[in-house]
């Protein structure tokens, strides 16, 4: 009897670790190219560290002379330019296709030389609006002078009245709007050099002939 | 004897004002052991919002004005969203920045091409990570 409940037991489990096995098996043995999509989904993400991190120990992991190893280096150094916002490729101990061809491609077309930020925040501190109307984003510029104007008349209002701490609180948010709007005409020129050197990085990426789209 | 009497009076007036202070005092007393009961079980989800006074006009807004007035911002996330991930990364100034930020430059974007789908609404695609790369200490 007892012999008989421990080989149920023992059936019981070994029933449970096949199924925890099978259960596991698919991501175990994951090919190559689900492995480098994965990586590259989570550089879509904008998770590029990760990203280069994943395609580090796939490269680590892949046997060599295989067609995946030379896809997953070339992705992983394209990846870290990105997100160092490089535009020189570092130094290669083997030749590699794809970076030779996204090399070519760099060679053909340098990428441009970033805008300067300080006319941007010059103009919207010397006149708020000013800044954005500069990049040629004028709606932007309407709604940042309609935030500080009217904050700024009133302040200069309750001054001209001697209203004491009234004065001292549409200061203090004037000060608030107007740096507010300073600091958000830098950030659209830092974003605009952002997508321009992005823009430059997707050709760069596509004339390399990997596969795959690490962008939305 | 007269002074026996008041005595015995005062000792009734007292006992009296007891009962009623308590009648009036158990209400209160019934309603802060709820109000203790309802904090000590929910305080993990109103930690957020009670530990930064910024995040707490944020929740306020985002659970109570926000559900009553609608749905208004375009973008994903929306912008109170937007604000409070700015603020908890960036801290309250930088974080209003990057809030004002977003509601200035959403005028133009509106005409750009970022627009993606989510749950059937088209919303314009503007998440923190694009805006903050160049905030400093910020890494992509």
């Amino acid at each position: 009897m007892s012999m008989q409940l421990f080989s149920a037991k023992s059936c019981c489990l070994a029933f449970a670790v096949f199924f925890a096995a099978t259960l596991c098996l698919p991501a175990c043995y994951a090919g190559p190219a689900e492995a480098y999509q994965q990586a590259i989904t989570v550089a879509a993400q904008g998770e590029d560290r990760e990203a280069v991190t994943a395609l580090a120990m796939l490269v680590e992991a892949m046997p060599e002379h295989q067609v995946w190893k030379e896809r997953m280096f070339a992705a992983q150094i394209l990846i870290a330019m990105r997100a160092e916002r490089q535009i020189t490729f570092p130094p290669r101990e083997r030749p590699n296709a794809h970076l030779a061809l996204a090399s070519a491609y760099a060679a053909g077309y340098p990428q441009m030389s970033d805008a300067v930020t300080w006319p941007a925040a010059a103009l919207a501190t010397l006149f708020p609006g000013a800044g954005h109307a500069w990049q040629g984003r004028w709606r932007d510029a309407a709604t940042a002078a309609l935030m500080v104007w009217p904050m700024l008349l009133l302040t200069l209002w309750a001054a001209r009245r001697r209203m004491g701490p009234v004065t001292l609180f549409f200061a203090l948010i004037t000060l608030w709007f107007w740096s507010g709007t300073i600091f958000s005409s830098i950030s659209l020129a830092e974003r605009g050099n952002m997508e321009l050197y992005l823009t430059w990085w997707q050709g760069l990426w596509q004339a390399s002939g990997l596969p795959g789209r690490p962008w939305i | 004897m007269v002074a026996g009497v008041m005595a015995g009076l005062g000792t009734a007036g007292t006992a009296m004002d007891m009962s009623l202070s308590v009648k009036a005092g158990l209400p209160v007393y019934l309603l802060l052991a709820v109000a203790s009961l309802a904090v000590a079980i929910l305080w993990q989800s109103l930690m957020p919002a009670f530990t930064k006074p910024e995040a707490l006009f944020l929740h306020y807004y985002r659970h109570v004005i926000g559900q009553l007035d609608g749905r208004s911002c375009p973008s994903y996330p929306v912008c109170s969203l937007y604000a409070a991930q700015a603020v908890e990364k960036h801290g309250l100034l930088v974080g209003s920045w990057l809030a004002m930020d977003r509601i200035i430059h959403e005028g133009d974007d509106l005409y750009g091409d970022r627009w993606v789908d989510y749950q059937g609404e088209r919303r314009l695609y503007d998440p923190l990570s694009h805006n903050d790369f160049w905030v400093k200490g910020v890494r992509r």
